[in-house]
């Protein structure tokens, strides 16, 4: 009990560290629901009644992966927005000359990594949770269990992006800055390298957040194809184009990229004065 | 004898090449009120900073005492110390309420939560702020961010408080309510560290004084012993009319020569050229004098006998104000000689 109680003690500047950061983004959070609400009752709902050229897929799987590269957008954009400035947004706006005195830092790192994970969280909970709404509609099916699977990677893919950025933002020097490094990186450079990649190499391009990405909307069927991948003939020369990871391959990684470059945070961010 | 609550043991840090803190060591009594005291560039905020940890020192040790009442060197471990609050730079908040924030800095600090609410009430409303409890601090003006500010650093009751120019930016009214909250602090015990400008306001809350320049301390004692390191020292004589234009020289001349035995016998033409000032705007002499009790007496008889004719005296003392900015200034010349 009393080790109970311990551990309490020094959990507790964390707690009320959560709770703080928790009110200081309700209202964002609050706009990120809306934009996630209204894309999914846009692409998801009203196109089929108002655009009658738009056919409804055939299975509810499929209606559920078409509704995912809009949630991998939206998931980039708000972990990039709350985590930028888990760090260095203590030094640029100097919010740590009032806090840092009075709470350690790894504490701040943590509570604030927390919150801003519940958040996004709440933001993929909420996407899933139209969607499963709108499944329900179109198709009448009873909720399937590989949903819940899929919302399992969803948060790890999550808090795989959260830590990379969380890991940026230890030694650059804005939100802005690691915002737009970020978006580059995710949106151009990760597709070049794994596409290039692929051209060179036969390799599961494992680094890559894109194809990590792809195990969220591939775990909702019932059996995976058994090919992961396909060739693609160019002339006199072919190479292999990988379309999803496998659950093991997808597993590991996001846990190594979770917990690697969280850890590495914190002693970069030590550095910074 | 008080004991020591914050100990500085030839303490470097440095900034790249630029020494900020040079080899300063220094000791704080439980219950005083220092007063910190330095140029631009000095080192004060660089020293608050130490004590704070948001740096730390190249070499040299830190010690602060903790809850068992010993001194722990804060580099080394920093869990168990006495509670302390600090206002450092200028103040910067999140984007929310001065309820909110405050209620989070007291958490953390483990202020007893039912006591919060009640403790954030009476702060805001002796710095008539309790109506913007609930509005959003970025609206706030500078004076009102700095008033915040000095909340802030004392909103958990702490042991030790640390405060860089808590007066910046405030309107007078405001600065003897800060003023006034110090000299309370200070009548329940607290030990409080002020590095500020404002030197005549400094010296009326602080038991002590702490002069730096160049990262090293000058000087550190209360105003009395630091004035007594200054030989000569000066008088304001207060006088009822002012003196017709054209007769101001010849009584000059005759008030120095007849004061003569009794003047400053060396002084620094860089500081003051003449050894008796008038100042039509004030109404007054500036008599600059050789700072023995005796002469005091004799000047005043002499102007009281003498000059009856010329003036009538209103007033005549030794201001405080010039007192201290002489102890800095000079202090600061000699430094640079």
């Amino acid at each position: 009990m009393k080790f109970i109680h311990k551990i309490y003690i020094k959990a507790k500047p964390v707690l009320h560290t959560i709770s703080f950061n928790l009110t200081l983004h309700v209202k964002i959070f609050m706009v990120f629901s809306v934009v996630v609400l209204f894309q999914l009752f846009f692409f998801g709902y009203f196109v089929y009644y108002f655009f009658p050229n738009n056919v409804l897929p055939r299975s509810i799987m499929t209606f559920y992966g078409q509704s995912m590269a809009m949630l991998n957008l939206i998931l980039i954009f708000a972990a990039s927005y709350f985590f930028s400035g888990v760090i260095c947004s203590e030094f640029k706006n100097k919010t740590g000359f009032t806090v840092l005195p009075l709470i350690s830092r790894n504490k701040l790192i943590l509570g604030k990594y927390i919150a801003n994970l519940i958040l996004v969280i709440g933001l993929a909970a909420v996407h899933y949770l139209i969607m499963l709404l709108l499944g329900y509609n179109f198709y009448g099916e009873p909720i399937i269990f590989r949903l819940i699977t899929s919302f399992g990677f969803c948060v790890l893919y999550i808090i795989a992006l959260s830590s990379i950025i969380t890991f940026l933002s230890s030694f650059m020097p804005s939100s802005a800055s690691i915002i737009i490094f970020f978006g580059l990186f995710f949106f151009f450079l990760d597709s070049i390298i794994y596409f290039r990649f692929m051209e060179v190499t036969s390799l599961e391009p494992l680094y890559s957040l894109s194809y990590l990405f792809n195990i969220i909307s591939m775990i909702l069927y019932p059996s995976f194809p058994k090919f992961r991948y396909s060739v693609v003939s160019t002339g006199n020369s072919s190479y292999i184009i990988w379309d999803y990871p496998n659950v093991e391959g997808a597993l590991i990684t996001l846990i190594i990229y979770a917990i690697v470059f969280f850890i590495l945070a914190f002693p970069l961010s030590k550095r910074r004065k | 004898m008080a004991e020591t609550v914050i100990k500085f043991d030839n303490v470097t840090m440095k900034y790249g090449n630029i020494v900020a803190v040079n080899n300063l060591s220094l000791e704080l009594k439980k219950g005083e009120v220092i007063g910190f005291i330095g140029p631009n560039g000095a080192g004060k905020t660089t020293v608050l900073k130490l004590i704070s940890q948001l740096l730390r020192p190249n070499f040299g040790k830190i010690s602060v005492i903790n809850k068992y009442g010993k001194l722990q060197n804060i580099i080394k471990d920093s869990k168990n110390l006495i509670e302390m609050g600090f206002l450092i730079d200028i103040p910067h908040f999140y984007n929310t309420t001065p309820y909110y924030l405050l209620k989070y800095i007291a958490n953390i600090r483990n202020y007893p939560k039912e006591k919060i609410n009640q403790r954030i009430d009476n702060l805001l409303k002796e710095f008539n702020l309790f109506e913007w409890k609930y509005k959003k601090i970025k609206i706030f003006s500078k004076g009102m961010k700095q008033e915040l500010g000095f909340i802030i650093a004392i909103i958990h009751d702490p042991d030790i408080i640390i405060l860089d120019e808590p007066q910046t930016g405030l309107d007078p009214n405001a600065r003897i309510q800060i003023r006034r909250f110090i000299k309370s602090l200070h009548q329940e015990g607290k030990t409080i560290f002020v590095a500020s400008h404002m030197l005549h306001e400094i010296a009326e809350v602080c038991d002590k004084i702490v002069l730096i320049n160049q990262g090293m301390i000058i000087g550190f004692d209360t105003i009395d012993n630091l004035e007594n390191l200054i030989k000569n020292t000066e008088i304001v004589c207060k006088i009822l009319h002012l003196i017709p234009p054209e007769k101001v020289n010849a009584i000059l001349q005759r008030l120095i020569q007849r004061l003569t035995p009794y003047l400053e016998s060396e002084f620094d033409l860089e500081i003051s050229t003449d050894l008796i000032k008038y100042n039509p705007q004030e109404k007054s002499l500036i008599i600059r004098y050789d700072g023995k009790e005796e002469s005091r007496s004799q000047i005043l008889s002499i102007l009281m006998n003498e000059f009856n004719a010329e003036f009538i005296i209103t007033s005549f003392s030794k201001p405080k104000t010039s007192q201290l900015e002489k102890i800095y200034t000079q202090m600061i010349h000699d430094i640079k000689k």
